[in-house]
């Protein structure tokens, strides 16, 4: 019974944590602009994601180390410095762009321009993370996350047209605006293959104590926990497709989405989408302070952990602090949080291979995961996977360019 | 390796680039139908009460800025500049109507609005008609 | 035992299961007619510094030395002080004697402290 509690509860995480300020944008200006055509990136994203998050799990269960830690420790220093830097970086701007969607949110209802929520929210996130614990952070923002199922809800009082949403599950690439629908193509699987997702997960499982009994849970969170967020995602583009697209509405704001769940709702629907935004971005602001605190206090072997008390982990808590307020800065001084998102998005692609690439070793060497090594299934998701973000890698920076 | 990475680079470079003045026209004129769009939708979700007194001014200011900043360098069609400028007063219209809370006030502008977006699709089909 | 697979990068705890940083470094006794002795462990933010490039190491002590703890030197822990070599690198010390958690403490001290809820 106790492990049924577990799974539902690590489900509810999934969907709460998943669905975050990159996936929402990119769901909505795929949908908008190119109505049901980049389901087949959603769910390519997914299937990455849930392995990916699976062995991050299952590695933290049997070694007790983090993916960082293994990383650093397996690799050498030399190595894990690259990953280090480059995620300490990403996460830097995908910590401003999540905080830009929670004061978009903000504006949106109150009209009160995003840059002046911009410290008070990064108060709010600091203070949560000060007095908080892992559990209470985990669980409360994950419940409140729920809400986002109201995209989920819409897509059914549509009625899109089966014919058409299976069609997207087809990869097409049109003749017309083809740089434009790679580079969202590119966007989407960035925001949905998100480093920080695997650096979290893993530091989490070390922090619920997570053993060798744990492995089953682990499959089940993975698996049902990414693909519940990712039907969320898969609402956000239907909706999208169905509300704004016929209207001939291509989002290049977040004014322009927030119109999406108005047909459905009403009132409500405005309301609901701001929420969901805020919600679904504030869960995951805390989510990237808290990974780059970890990846830091792991690479350098400080004391972590986010139930400790602040001062029992001094280097680890004055991390996430310095870095919540540096990244609330670039909302201050007025960066477009779209824009930041999509550039995050598309720098988030230049990177992952170095992230993936540790995984291969790692999760077929006994040392680590005994008996628990990789099937062929696993391998061969994770080697199409490192070769899938060597190409986004190599396009991603030249499409921002020409598509973005 | 190194060839074939730079060769596909140049390809999709080539394949993309909007390098002449009508691909730009094009573009824009994209640019402020999606905008337009917008704001028939905000007009419309305003007069059922289904979005905020504020945002439906602010977005709807934002747009007039953004068609503005889009359209600020246009050559191409001479009937351009004159729809712009149509297009510019009914959402000042538009704005006006929202800013003094008078839902009656907005339908006018917003058949006009309508008819506006027709004639950028005309104008759009126009333009893709040409080689 | 595979030294660098199992020993070097590896976390370091103390006898109270403490975390106090990572193998960073490892020096090793050479002596004459003798086969290479491991002496000691190493662990500090210059002795990282140092592996990526030489340069690093300097850049990495000079504002070492300007901040914080102003703690600049690796501290060294003896091979025989190792208990045991698992997960982690387990040695017969404790953390806060020595000057491994230099920069923890002063932030401690210095900064936490002095933030509502800090203490």
């Amino acid at each position: 019974m106790n492990k049924i509690r577990e799974i539902a509860l690590g489900i509810v995480t999934s969907i709460g944590g998943f669905l975050d300020v990159g996936a929402i944008a990119t769901a909505a200006e795929a949908g908008s602009s190119f109505e049901f055509q980049l389901i087949w990136t959603i769910v390519l994203g997914t299937i990455c994601v849930i392995a990916l998050v699976e062995m991050s799990g299952r590695l933290a269960a049997v070694s007790k180390h983090t993916l960082a830690d293994a990383v650093r420790e397996r690799l050498g220093f030399n190595f894990f410095i690259f990953p280090l830097i480059a995620e300490v970086i990403v996460d830097f701007l995908v910590l401003g762009a999540e905080i830009g969607g929670v004061c978009i949110a903000l504006q949106l209802v109150t009209g009160i321009s995003f840059q002046w929520w911009a410290l008070p929210v990064a108060f709010a996130i600091w203070l949560l993370l000060w007095k908080g614990n892992f559990s209470l952070i985990e669980n409360g923002i994950s419940f409140l996350g729920l809400i986002t199922l109201a995209f989920v809800v819409a897509t059914f009082k549509l009625r899109p047209a089966l014919p058409a949403v299976a069609e997207g599950l087809l990869p097409t690439v049109p003749q017309q605006d083809t740089a434009h629908y790679l580079f969202i193509a590119v966007s989407i699987l960035g925001a949905l293959i998100s480093p920080y997702l695997f650096y979290f997960y893993s530091s989490g499982a070390v922090e619920d104590k997570w053993d060798k009994s744990h492995l089953g849970v682990n499959r089940a969170v993975a698996g049902l926990g990414m693909g519940f967020g990712s039907v969320v995602s898969l609402g956000v583009l239907i909706v999208a497709a169905q509300v704004l697209h016929p209207r001939g509405i291509h989002v290049d704001s977040y004014e322009q989405a927030a119109l999406m769940l108005t047909q459905p709702f009403g009132y409500w629907g405005f309301v609901l989408f701001a929420a969901s935004l805020g919600i679904a971005c504030f869960g995951a602001a805390l989510e990237v302070s808290l990974d780059t605190a970890y990846i830091l206090a792991q690479a350098f072997g400080w004391n972590w952990g986010e139930s400790l008390h602040p001062k029992e982990a001094a280097r680890f808590s004055f991390v996430y602090t310095v870095f919540v307020f540096l990244a609330s800065l670039l909302m201050v001084v007025g960066i477009d949080p779209l824009q930041l998102t999509l550039f995050s998005m598309a720098l988030t692609a230049v990177i992952l291979p170095l992230t993936i690439i540790p995984f291969l070793v790692l999760m077929n060497d006994r040392s680590y995961v005994g008996d628990h090594c990789n099937g062929w299934i696993s391998n061969s998701i994770t080697i199409f996977t490192i070769v899938l973000t060597f190409v986004l890698a190599i396009v991603a920076i030249p499409l921002e360019v020409l598509g973005g | 390796m190194k060839k074939a990475l730079l060769a596909s680079l140049l390809l999709v470079l080539a394949g993309c680039s909007p390098s002449s003045s009508h691909d730009k026209l094009v573009k824009t004129l994209k640019t402020v139908q999606s905008w337009t769009a917008t704001a028939r939708m905000v007009g419309e979700t305003w007069q059922q009460g289904s979005i905020p007194d504020l945002y439906a001014q602010q977005t709807l200011e934002k747009i007039q800025q953004e068609i503005a900043k889009e359209t600020k360098d246009l050559t191409g069609s001479p009937a351009l500049p004159r729809q712009i400028y149509q297009l510019q007063q009914t959402l000042q219209q538009m704005t006006a109507a929202v800013k003094q809370h008078r839902k009656a006030e907005i339908a006018t502008p917003l058949v006009q609005l309508a008819t506006e977006q027709q004639q950028l699709e005309t104008l759009l089909k126009a333009q893709g008609d040409r080689p | 035992m595979d030294v660098i697979r199992d020993v070097l990068d590896n976390q370091i705890v103390d006898r109270n299961q403490r975390k106090m940083g990572k193998v960073d470094g490892i020096v090793v006794e050479l002596l004459e007619g003798q086969p290479p002795r491991l002496a000691y462990l190493e662990t500090g933010v210059t002795t990282l510094a140092h592996r990526v490039h030489p340069r690093c190491a300097r850049w990495v002590a000079a504002i070492a030395s300007k901040w914080g703890a102003k703690h600049t030197e690796p501290f060294r822990i003896a091979w025989s002080k190792v208990r045991n070599i698992g997960i982690d690198v387990e040695v017969d010390l404790d953390a806060e004697q020595t000057p491994t958690l230099a920069y923890e403490v002063w932030l401690r001290e210095y900064v936490i402290k002095h933030i509502p809820g800090g203490s």
